[in-house]
């Protein structure tokens, strides 16, 4: 059997379609073939891996990927949730006012944004991010047929070879790291913030925050010449200024846009005028953006012309002999004072300078190609996040009330309680009345009406694979309804994953009212208590560490 | 029923098997992942051959081979899952299973490489490829639920799927033979 036929029967396999004859066939091979055994256990191996990495990227980045939460049509609510009535870390303690003060400054917004309107069908960007649906394909365990044009899906290997936008390559990683950013000539004021901050509306708001960084990345506050170096999880107000050199970083917007900078840029951050839309000051360098709908008109403004969506993914680059706007998905105004173009999914534009009409709009090939290039492989900023960043929904973290089978003094190094990690320690053991040692935490909550799911940011750090976990709900009147469970094994051991709750039952399903009789469907506004708890077959202890725990609601 | 608990160390930490398993347990669950053909299905086995490990873990001899000793294990539970009737049902004839047994790779350092490579080649994945990974892997949907997600037709997402697994599987041939010194 040939090697693309050995393949495709372990993908019907894998994906649960193999018919008995594909069967038979595939038993044939592996029993007479030592080389296609060796092939198999490596595509199995890879499965197997690749379900490991993308649950722990998805763990990692789940509950502050804001993007990722707009791709599952929900926005996120950041609520601090009921103090508890429980003494808390000090280190926590100095979080709880940084917290406070960002999940003010997050929930605040305009009527604009909570009631923008929907998109046209053909200009919204799918809810799952993807583009455009491939061609028909052929049967199940059939050869593939060739990828719909215009989808590409091969991972590349190595750079590019044609650099994202324009004609110019980009500095490789091993250019001199003294090289200075690409600047272009700025006229006086035509972004509603100069690059040097004035003019820009009154910092302090955030609007955004440093998301995901790689390399040295540099934000200069307000109209502040100082350029100092930014960490992850660092808010970024109107008029901060940002730039990259041999780095890149992603900006997570409060209203769930993104803004991937790529390496050698310079810009400068701010909000259309009379609004609290972003408005990104490109003086060099290139962006690509994903658009979340309640930033309609999200613009770049460049001193060559500017680029305002419409309901978009887009790509701005400068360079001092213009600029190119480049659209993704959606579409987007391209102007200058002497005329605009409007730009469909997978055209581009040349703006030489502002008295100068758009030039040709062209159509472009393996867009998504060539921005995965440098907009994907951001690492987790999890590690570094400062501690406002980690602790804003709790309140000073997870000071979990005590209950028998719980303890919170887990320990901690130094550094974890700079970085505002906090650990949950739970001690599961025998107890009367449940079939199996069990040990929970609870914390406070409150829900309200359209709350569409919870997720617990958890890392497994004394891990027992036989372990599972469970979260309820307890009611004002103290009913309990179990909600989910799931296996230790799921989570990635040393590394972040998400646990996500969801707060619909699934169709045509009912939750089980765990300590009163019936099945049933709680109301939400009764709810005032979330339990984690986890159960083993033995007793033992599993320690946790949790971060921060976002409530999704509906949009 | 009183379940029967394993020695502790005693240092009343894990033990040295424990510790073991943990430091494969990648591999561990490849290997199941091999043998059941079905993720959810693995990571249920891997549990039980976990606690079997915590049961028996005053037999496993320090510096004798953990995986060889840890695959025993794992094969009988594979077994006992299947004759307990669960919804993932045996994919081979028990002939070709033992034959995936004997063949299995057993070289931690070899899957460290994989996953590292593997890790790479996802940061360069087209996003639609991506995205089909995640809702397939992450999410565990089906061909009919991504496609439904997505607005695509069930065979469309098939494809899309073979097609990431293969770029993957070649991009990551490529980034082995290039840290092996393989021309």
């Amino acid at each position: 059997m040939n090697e693309t036929r050995f393949l495709d029967l372990l993908d019907a396999l894998l994906d649960r379609r193999l018919s008995e004859s594909d069967r038979t066939e595939i038993e044939q091979a592996l029993a007479e073939s030592a080389e296609q055994r060796r092939m198999y256990w490596e595509y199995m191996l890879q499965h197997s891996a690749l379900a490991e990495l993308l649950k722990e990227e998805a763990g990692a980045t789940l509950s502050r990927a804001w993007p990722a939460a707009r791709r599952a049509s929900c926005s996120v609510g950041r609520r601090p949730l009921a103090r508890p009535g429980v003494a808390i870390p000090l280190a926590a303690a100095a979080a709880i006012v940084a917290g406070v003060l960002l999940a003010w400054a997050m929930q605040e917004r305009p009527p604009d944004i909570a009631e923008a309107e929907p998109r046209s069908a053909s200009a919204a960007p799918r809810a799952d991010g993807t583009s455009a649906p491939p061609a028909p394909a052929q049967g199940a365990a059939e050869s593939p047929p060739a990828p719909p044009e215009g989808m590409p899906l091969a991972a590349e290997d190595g750079p590019p070879e044609t650099t994202p936008l324009g004609s110019g390559a980009p500095p490789s990683p091993g250019e001199s790291s003294g090289a200075e950013t690409r600047v272009a000539s700025v006229p006086a004021s035509p972004l509603g913030v100069r690059p040097d901050g004035e003019g820009a509306p009154t910092p302090g708001g955030h609007v955004a925050y440093l998301d995901a960084l790689e390399g040295d990345v540099e934000l200069a506050r307000g109209g502040s010449g100082a350029w100092v170096q930014a960490v992850a999880g660092a808010p970024i107000s109107s008029g901060d200024r940002l730039r990259t050199k041999l780095s890149r970083a992603r900006v997570a917007f409060e209203s769930g846009s993104a803004l991937y900078v790529n390496r050698w840029t310079t810009l400068a951050l701010s909000a259309v005028e009379g609004t609290r839309t972003p408005l990104v000051g490109l003086v060099g360098g290139e962006v690509y953006v994903e658009v979340s709908p309640a930033d309609r008109g999200f613009a770049v403004e460049t001193p060559h012309g500017r680029a305002v969506d419409l309901g978009t993914r887009f790509a701005v680059e400068v360079k001092p002999a213009g600029t190119t706007v480049v659209v993704v998905e959606g579409s987007v105004r391209a102007s200058t004072d002497a005329g605009e173009a409007e730009l469909m999914a997978n055209q581009e534009v040349f703006l030489v300078g502002r008295a100068s009409r758009p030039g040709r709009v062209r159509t472009v090939k393996e867009l998504d190609n060539r921005l995965a290039a440098w907009t994907a492989g951001f690492k987790s900023p999890v590690a570094k996040a400062p501690l406002w960043r980690l602790v804003d929904d709790f309140e000073g973290g997870m000071t979990w009330r005590e209950v028998p089978g719980l303890d919170i003094v887990c320990e901690l190094t130094e550094q974890d309680r700079r970085s505002g990690r906090f650990c949950l320690k739970l001690v599961y053991e025998a107890r009367e009345n449940r079939p199996k040692p069990y040990g929970f935490a609870e914390r406070a909550i409150k829900l309200r009406e359209g709350d569409r799911s919870i997720v617990f940011h958890v890392r497994p750090i004394v891990w027992r694979p036989d372990a599972r976990w469970m979260v309820h709900l307890k009611e004002r009147d103290g009913d309990v309804w179990a909600l989910s469970e799931g296996s230790m094994v799921k989570l990635a051991q040393q590394s972040w994953s998400a646990i996500q709750v969801d707060l619909e039952p699934p169709k045509g399903r009912k939750f089980t009212r765990t300590e009163a009789a019936g099945d049933g469907w709680f109301e939400p506004s009764s709810v005032e208590t979330i339990l984690l708890g986890v159960f083993g077959r033995q007793k033992g202890i599993t320690e946790l560490h949790v971060d921060d725990v976002l409530i999704l609601q509906k949009q | 029923m009183e379940e029967e608990r394993p020695a502790p160390a005693p240092d009343g930490g894990p033990t040295h098997a424990q510790r073991e398993f943990l430091r494969h347990v990648s591999l561990i669950r490849g290997f199941l992942v091999g043998l059941l053909a079905d993720l959810d299905a693995a990571d249920d086995v891997l549990q039980e051959v976990f606690v079997t490990v915590s049961e028996k873990a005053a037999e496993f001899e320090p510096g004798s081979d953990f995986l060889a000793w840890v695959r025993t294990i794992a094969r009988l539970k594979v077994f006992e899952h299947w004759r307990a009737g669960t919804r993932a049902p045996r994919p081979f004839a028990p002939e070709v299973i033992e034959a995936l047994v004997e063949s299995a790779p057993a070289d931690e350092q070899d899957f460290s490489e994989l996953i590292e490579a593997l890790r790479q080649c996802l940061g360069v994945l087209a996003r639609v490829a991506r995205r089909i990974l995640e809702l397939r892997y992450t999410g565990r949907l089906g061909s009919r639920e991504i496609a439904a997600r997505i607005g695509w037709r069930p065979a469309a997402v098939d494809v899309a799927l073979s097609k990431a697994r293969r770029a993957l599987r070649d991009c990551v041939r490529r980034k082995l033979g290039l840290a092996r010194g393989e021309p």
